[in-house]
C-alpha cells in the first residue's frame, strides 16, 4: 500500500478573485513508505505549494491526499495529528526560532504533540545526534549560534517530532559546502535507517540525482515526470523545455561521450563517472 | 491568509482621481474631512455624501471594493451607532425599563455612523487611488514649512515611506512563520483568547528578529548608496498642479462654501 497517495489534487490560489491562479493541476502520485523523493521544477512550479498540501497547510480545492489509507481532510479537527506524523522544513528554517533556549525550542514540536517531560529529552537527544548538533549548545540561546548552527537546530525541531515522512524545502541553500553533505548525508541516513519517507526539494540537480530514488518533475502546476533519476534524467530535451537541466557531470559524461565512444550515457553522480572512466582506462 | 485586506491598500488606475496632483488630493482629503464634521444637518450631510459618492464613481474602482475595505470597521460603526441612540436627552419615543430612545438619540447616531461612514470612504478614496511613494512625496512637501522649527521633515517622510513599503512584506513573513509553526504542531486555531495570545509568540518573536534584521540590512543597503538625509536632495518626478487639480479644488472648496452657507441658514431657521 502507498503510504501517502495524491489523488486528482487541484489547487487554486484566491479563487473567485480576478487573481485566481491555479497552481497545481490533477496531481496523482504514490509515495511508498521508506523512498527518498527528489522534487524538481523551475521557481514557480508549484513545488512548495505541493509540499504545503502534503503538510496539511493548505487544503486542496478539488481531490484528496491519503496517508495510509486515509483521508487527510475527513476530519479536520484532526488536522495537526496529519502534521505530526508529516513533518515540513521549510525555506530558511532558522528564522522561525523564537525560544530562550535551543533545548527549549527543539521541544516546541514534541511537547505540542503532548509528550511527557522525559520522553521530550529522549526526542531532543535523537534529533541532535542525527542532524550531528553539539550538546553543549542546547542551552545557549538559539539567537547566539552561527547561521549553519541556527539551520540544524531548526531541522532538528522537526526531526525530534519523529515524523515518517519528512519534507524539507531547499534546506541547503546558504550553507557552506561542508554543512551542505553533511546535512545531506544526515537525511539520508534518517531515511535509512529509520526506514523513512524523505521529500527533498531542491535546485541543486547534482544532490538529488545522488539521494533520490525517485523524483518528481513539475512545471506550471503539472505533473511531467515522476519515475528513477536514471529515466528522469535521461530525457534532457523535456527537462530543458521545463527549465532544467541535468547534473552538471551528467553533461560532462554526455559531451564526453561524443568523443570517446565506449562510455556509459547513464552516469549521475561524480563517483559513477569516476568508476566509468577508471574501467574505461584500465580496457584500454 | 491577510491577503483580504483592502483597508490601506493602492489600486494602480488612471482615472481623472489617480491623475490628481498627490499634494492636492491630501489637502482636498482633510478638507473633506472638514465638511463632513461641519455638517451639522441632515441637508449638508448628504449634499457631502452625494459629493463623496461621485468622487468614488470617478476613481473607477467597484463600490464593493470600498465596502470591503470597511467590513472590519463597520463593527465599531454599529457599536457607536447603537450605543448613541440610548446616550442622548431629547423626547422621549420609547421606553424599555431604564432605557429610553429619544429622537435626539436617533439622529445622533445617524449622524455619527454617516459620519464614520464617510470617514473611511475618504480615507480609503485617497490610499486607493495614490501611491505610497507618491502619497509619502506628497506629506514631504506639505510639511516642508516645518524645516523652519528645526523638525527633520525628509526623515519623517522617509520613515513613513519605509514603514509603508514593509507592510506586505511584514504580512507575508507572518504568514510565513505561522505556517512554519503549525507545521511544528503549533495550534493556533482553538482555545480560548488567552491560548490564542500564548499561541502567538512563537509567532511575534521571530518577526521582531527578522524585522530587526531587515532594518539593518535596509540601513546598510542605504549607507551603500551614500544615503545621508534631505539635505540637497532632488527627487525625480518635480509635481506640477493642472487643470484638473484646480477643478477639483474648486469643486471640493465650493462644497466648503456651501456647508457653511446650509449650516447658516439652518441656524437661522432654528432661532
Amino acid at each position: 500500500m502507498a503510504k501517502l497517495e495524491i489523488k486528482n489534487l487541484t489547487y487554486i490560489y484566491s479563487e473567485g478573485t480576478p487573481a485566481a491562479k491555479k497552481a497545481l493541476n490533477n496531481i496523482n502520485l504514490r509515495i511508498k513508505q521508506n523512498e527518498f523523493i527528489g522534487l524538481i521544477g523551475r521557481t514557480g512550479s508549484g513545488k512548495s505549494t505541493l509540499a504545503k498540501h502534503l503538510n496539511a497547510l493548505l487544503k486542496p480545492t478539488e481531490g484528496k491526499i491519503l496517508l495510509d489509507g486515509e483521508d487527510f481532510w475527513h476530519k479536520p479537527k484532526k488536522i495537526r495529528n496529519v502534521r505530526f506524523k508529516v513533518g515540513m522544513v521549510f525555506q530558511y528554517p532558522e528564522h522561525q526560532l523564537f525560544e530562550e533556549t535551543v533545548y527549549k525550542d527543539i521541544a516546541f514540536g514534541p511537547s505540542n504533540m503532548g509528550l511527557l517531560e522525559d520522553e521530550i529529552e529522549k526526542k531532543i537527544h535523537m534529533a541532535c545526534e542525527f542532524i550531528n548538533l553539539d550538546f553543549n549548545l542546547l542551552y545557549k540561546s538559539p539567537f547566539e549560534l552561527s547561521g549553519g548552527e541556527k539551520r540544524k537546530v531548526a531541522i532538528a525541531g522537526v526531526i525530534a517530532m519523529d515524523p515518517e515522512i519528512l519534507i524539507l524545502d531547499e534546506p541547503t541553500a546558504g550553507l557552506d559546502p561542508k554543512s551542505r553533505e553533511q546535512l545531506l548525508c544526515q537525511l539520508h541516513y534518517y531515511y535509512k535507517s529509520r526506514e523513512k519517507t524523505v521529500i527533498l526539494i531542491s535546485h541543486n540537480m547534482d544532490d538529488i540525482a545522488k539521494y533520490s530514488d525517485r523524483i518528481i518533475v513539475l512545471d506550471d502546476g503539472n505533473l511531467i515526470m515522476f519515475d528513477s533519476p536514471k529515466r528522469v534524467f535521461s530525457q534532457i530535451d523535456l527537462l530543458k523545455s521545463v527549465g532544467l537541466e541535468p547534473p552538471q557531470i551528467t553533461s560532462v559524461m554526455r559531451s564526453l561521450l561524443e568523443v570517446v565512444p565506449g562510455l556509459s550515457d547513464e552516469i549521475l553522480t561524480v563517483d559513477e563517472a569516476v568508476e566509468a572512466l577508471l574501467n574505461f582506462v584500465k580496457n584500454r | 491568509m491577510l491577503n483580504n485586506i483592502t483597508l490601506g491598500r493602492f489600486f494602480p488606475g488612471s482615472s481623472f482621481i489617480h491623475r490628481l496632483d498627490p499634494r492636492v488630493k491630501v489637502l482636498l482629503m482633510i478638507v473633506l474631512l472638514l465638511n463632513i464634521f461641519l455638517s451639522t444637518n441632515y441637508l449638508s450631510l448628504f449634499i457631502v455624501f452625494f459629493v463623496v459618492i461621485l468622487f468614488i464613481m470617478l476613481t473607477k474602482i467597484s463600490l464593493k471594493t470600498y465596502f470591503k475595505s470597511m467590513k472590519f470597521i463597520l463593527f465599531v460603526v454599529l457599536f457607536t451607532g447603537i450605543l448613541n441612540i440610548f446616550y442622548a436627552k431629547g423626547t422621549t419615543i420609547f421606553r424599555l425599563g431604564t432605557f429610553s430612545i429619544t429622537d435626539e438619540g436617533i439622529n445622533n447616531s445617524i449622524f455619527v455612523s454617516m459620519r464614520l461612514i464617510m470617514l473611511i470612504l475618504v480615507s480609503s478614496l485617497l490610499t486607493f487611488t495614490t501611491s505610497p511613494t507618491n502619497l509619502t512625496y506628497a506629506i514631504e512637501r506639505l510639511i516642508r514649512p516645518l524645516n523652519k522649527f528645526k523638525i527633520k521633515t525628509h526623515e519623517l517622510a522617509m520613515m513613513m515611506t519605509i514603514a509603508l513599503r514593509f507592510i506586505p512584506t511584514l504580512l507575508e513573513e507572518i504568514d510565513k512563520i505561522i505556517d512554519a509553526q503549525k507545521a511544528r504542531g503549533a495550534d493556533m486555531e482553538t482555545g480560548n483568547i488567552l491560548n490564542r495570545i500564548k499561541a502567538f509568540v512563537p509567532v511575534l518573536v521571530p518577526l521582531f528578529v527578522s524585522s530587526f534584521r531587515r532594518a539593518y540590512d535596509l540601513a546598510l543597503a542605504m549607507e551603500c548608496r551614500c544615503y545621508n538625509g534631505g539635505e540637497g536632495r532632488t527627487s525625480m518626478r518635480i509635481l506640477h498642479i493642472c487643470r484638473n487639480d484646480i477643478f477639483a479644488i474648486l469643486v471640493v472648496l465650493g462644497l466648503f462654501v456651501l456647508v457653511l452657507i446650509i449650516n447658516n441658514l439652518f441656524l437661522a431657521v432654528s432661532l
